[in-house]
């Protein structure tokens, strides 16, 4: 690498990008949701690609790494040139931001199919009362010889949504076909109808999917890991490159920041042990003793009685033999 | 009299009063009636089985051990002490964390030496059993641990045919059937042509005290000095076409360097692997985590049978001689009609092995896959917390086939395995006057890392942990 390349590279950094946390994703993002899908779609064959085996549970939030991705890419495209100089594939800087939107993508279709059937309880309660009341009014016009009683029978009260969609979609049917002749003999509006005939086709629609959902579910979680792991490993060479060309600078974690940052290390848990006492080794007063095996050594084991809730670390003497609910 | 040895599991309490704890110090030879132990993942059964293999090991039981995920290695890390200095190279940041290595060492060899010094366990008790004990890792068809010579039973001359014929046949079949596995053809000795050939010709050696090299076999497949194989013409059961097939595929394994693993090594001898060397109480692991799982349960088939044959030689005992140790016998022992190489030399040592003083233990997690016919001969049951009624009813099931025991006390123990904390054990002694009662097993003495990798066993090998 020159060493003017380099100085020119320095100059288009943000050194206060690395603040960003999470990172803003770009306004074309925020402008056009279809990004999302068109990378997606150019870059489904590499993520359908990958192979099972290499896929790991999803430890981030797919969402923080998309946004600190595309946070990210302004900067690490701006140093192309030099990245471009490394025996390293090109081409993955080029693909990152597909590859981060294809996440975003395969990751609202995950979510999709995780939500799906989610309405029912909503719509089947709003569907139940609209059957009500369209009955109610289809009984008197049907004693005024205007609906077919006989047809009205059809939809009475089954249970289950799929009788409910499918009552609602007819009541509201019977009361269009027969709606020039109505001519202001009901409280039912055409509108109300309408509304009807959509929540009954939603309904069905959602029971659709709650029975498709899980075999949907599968193949977009299926989706949505390698979609993480192909991205993930992308940004990972991204970001060794940029540590390599950057390392005088030193500020490689501020151009593409870790997708760890800010994820914090795990607390510290302090284990509860009983005390010690250093005369015997054991633990409290001892009401039991006997012999090592092991060597004839006298063994004094803690056998304590535990307190209510007590909170002695498991493995040592006295840790609460169950489980409380 | 000697007072027979006893082992000291941890503490033992009754159900109802589990504050009221006494040392557990089983005798040895209840484990001669073997021993089940089943609970979910994190239920401690890994601890426990460490703890019985250090307690046998302590009695200068010898212990053989089959290791299917990889945590009976740990017996390799028995430190003669408490310093963090030996602890170091087996802690592992957890990914986040800020420790550097040397910091956790010191807090992991502080958690443990409390631990121990509240379970009784002195810095001078370690060295006694580091100095007394000496752990091999044997690994098939891999140099991370001792390599094994696999087929060392099929190659080596065997003296069996006319002592005990139906051993040296088992023993036979079970290395047939690996060499068949090796070549990618069919290894089912019920089903297999080429699975009789090679035995009927393997056979026909060992019993004129000839080895069966596979360059021997490779020869008599080409020329077979038998003209018949049961009542067929030779050239009708295989042709000479499928003979020379085999011929050439046995040919290429000979050539294969990946090959020369499985045929290196110790000799698979199960007498002198269990005999002590310089005072040393042997604890053999044969480790075939590394494996794919048809070729553990070839492998595995393999030990176990020289393991029954080895049994056959060895003379009546009352006492607790020796111990196979099987952890994680998931699909090794599985229920009619399943049938894997592993599941008549377990069967066979669960029926025969406590009239020659040798103890079985085995282990899982899944007590769905077992065979419980095979486990109504044992007498000691340790059952951890168990997540699925129908895990908790089949091991109910199990215990009730092989105790008979009360009503009351099989509902109890169903609810009982449903709400255990982790190392908790409700422990069934049919040998105890009260057979039911909670058991908490002691910390174990050697440092439990987690389940080892193959470069894990060699970097502990390479270190030897003697003072």
């Amino acid at each position: 690498m020159k060493p003017n390349e380099v100085s020119n590279a320095q100059s288009t950094v943000n050194p206060n990008l690395a603040a960003q946390e999470p990172a803003t994703p770009p306004a074309d993002v925020e402008s056009n949701p279809n990004l999302f899908h068109l990378a997606f779609k150019r870059v489904e064959a590499e993520i359908k690609a990958v192979p099972t085996e290499q896929l790991v549970p999803i430890n981030f939030d797919p969402r923080g790494v998309v946004a600190t991705i595309l946070g990210a890419y302004p900067e690490i495209i701006a140093l192309r040139s030099q990245l471009n100089t490394l025996p390293f594939d090109i081409s993955i800087v080029d693909k990152l931001k597909d590859y981060a939107l294809a996440l975003g993508h395969a990751h609202a279709r995950c979510m999709q199919a995780v939500e799906a059937g989610s309405e029912l309880a909503e719509l089947g309660s709003e569907g139940s009362a609209i059957r009500d009341r369209l009955q109610a009014d289809a009984q008197g016009l049907a004693k005024r010889g205007i609906m077919n009683p006989k047809l009205l029978d059809k939809f009475r009260n089954g249970n289950g949504y799929k009788n409910i969609a499918f009552d609602v979609v007819g009541l509201a049917e019977a009361f269009l076909d027969v709606w020039d002749k109505l001519g202001g003999k009901t409280l039912v509006t055409r509108e109300e109808l309408e509304h009807a005939r959509e929540v009954g086709n939603r309904l069905i629609e959602q029971l659709g999917l709650r029975e498709q959902g899980p075999a949907e579910k599968d193949q977009a979680s299926i989706v949505r890991q390698q979609a993480y792991v192909l991205c993930a490993h992308a940004y990972d060479e991204v970001r060794q490159a940029v540590a390599y060309i950057r390392r005088h600078e030193q500020d490689a974690e501020q151009i593409a920041p870790s997708l760890f940052a800010g994820r914090g290390g795990r607390p510290a848990v302090e284990p509860e042990t009983p005390e010690v006492n250093p005369a015997t080794g054991a633990t409290g007063s001892t009401s039991s003793s006997g012999s090592n095996p092991t060597t004839g050594a006298p063994v004094t084991p803690s056998t304590t009685t535990p307190a209510a809730g007590s909170s002695v670390a498991a493995g040592l003497p006295g840790s609460p033999a169950f489980i409380r609910p | 009299m000697a007072r027979a040895p006893e082992l000291y599991l941890g503490t033992c309490s009754p159900i109802e009063h589990p504050d009221q704890s006494s040392l557990c110090c089983l005798p040895a030879h209840h484990l001669l009636t073997h021993t089940v132990v089943v609970g979910m993942t994190g239920s401690g059964k890994s601890g426990l089985l460490t703890v019985m293999v250090e307690e046998a090991l302590s009695s200068h039981v010898p212990v053989l051990m089959i290791d299917i995920k990889g945590d009976l290695p740990n017996l390799l890390l028995g430190f003669p002490g408490f310093d963090a200095k030996s602890i170091e190279p087996w802690v592992e940041p957890t990914p986040g964390d800020d420790c550097d290595p040397e910091t956790l060492a010191v807090q992991a060899a502080s958690e443990r030496e409390t631990a121990l010094r509240a379970w009784g366990i002195r810095e001078q008790h370690l060295r006694d059993y580091n100095q007394h004990t000496e752990i091999r890792v044997i690994t098939p068809g891999s140099n991370a641990g001792e390599p094994l010579h696999v087929l060392s039973a099929l190659e080596r001359p065997a003296s069996d045919w006319e002592k005990d014929p139906t051993s040296a046949r088992a023993s036979l079949a079970a290395a047939v059937s690996l060499v068949l596995r090796l070549l990618g053809r069919d290894p089912d000795p019920a089903r297999s042509k080429e699975h009789v050939l090679l035995s009927v010709l393997a056979e026909e050696r060992g019993k004129r005290g000839e080895p069966s090299r596979l360059e021997d076999l490779l020869a008599d497949v080409t020329k077979p000095p038998i003209e018949t194989v049961g009542a067929l013409p030779i050239d009708r059961f295989v042709s000479k076409r499928d003979r020379a097939e085999l011929a050439a595929a046995l040919n290429a394994l000979l050539a294969s360097p990946s090959f020369a693993t499985w045929r290196e090594g110790v000799a698979l001898d199960v007498g002198s692997w269990l005999t002590p060397r310089n005072g040393r109480t042997p604890g053999v692991i044969v480790s075939v985590a590394h494996l794919d799982d048809e070729e553990r349960a070839l492998v595995l088939g393999v030990v176990l049978e020289e393991v029954v044959t080895w049994l056959r030689h060895q003379g009546g005992s009352k006492r607790l001689r020796a111990l196979v140790v099987f952890d994680e016998v998931y699909g090794y022992l599985p229920p009619h009609p399943a049938n894997p190489p592993t599941k008549r030399p377990l069967v066979t040592l669960m029926k025969q092995a406590r009239a020659y003083g040798v103890g079985i233990v085995v282990a899982t997690q899944n007590p769905m896959d077992l065979d419980y016919r095979a486990l109504s001969n044992a007498g000691l049951w340790c059952v951890g917390r168990l997540q699925t009624d129908a895990d908790r009813a089949r091991v109910v099931e199990g215990l009730a086939l092989n105790n008979g025991h009360e009503g009351t006390t099989t509902a109890q123990l169903s609810e009982l395995t449903k709400s255990l904390a982790p190392r908790w054990f409700v422990l069934r002694d049919v040998h105890a006057a009260e057979p039911t009662r909670l058991l908490q097993p002691r910390w174990a003495m050697s440092f439990l890392h987690g389940p080892m990798t193959p470069e894990d066993i060699r970097r502990a090998r390479a270190k030897p942990l003697r003072r």
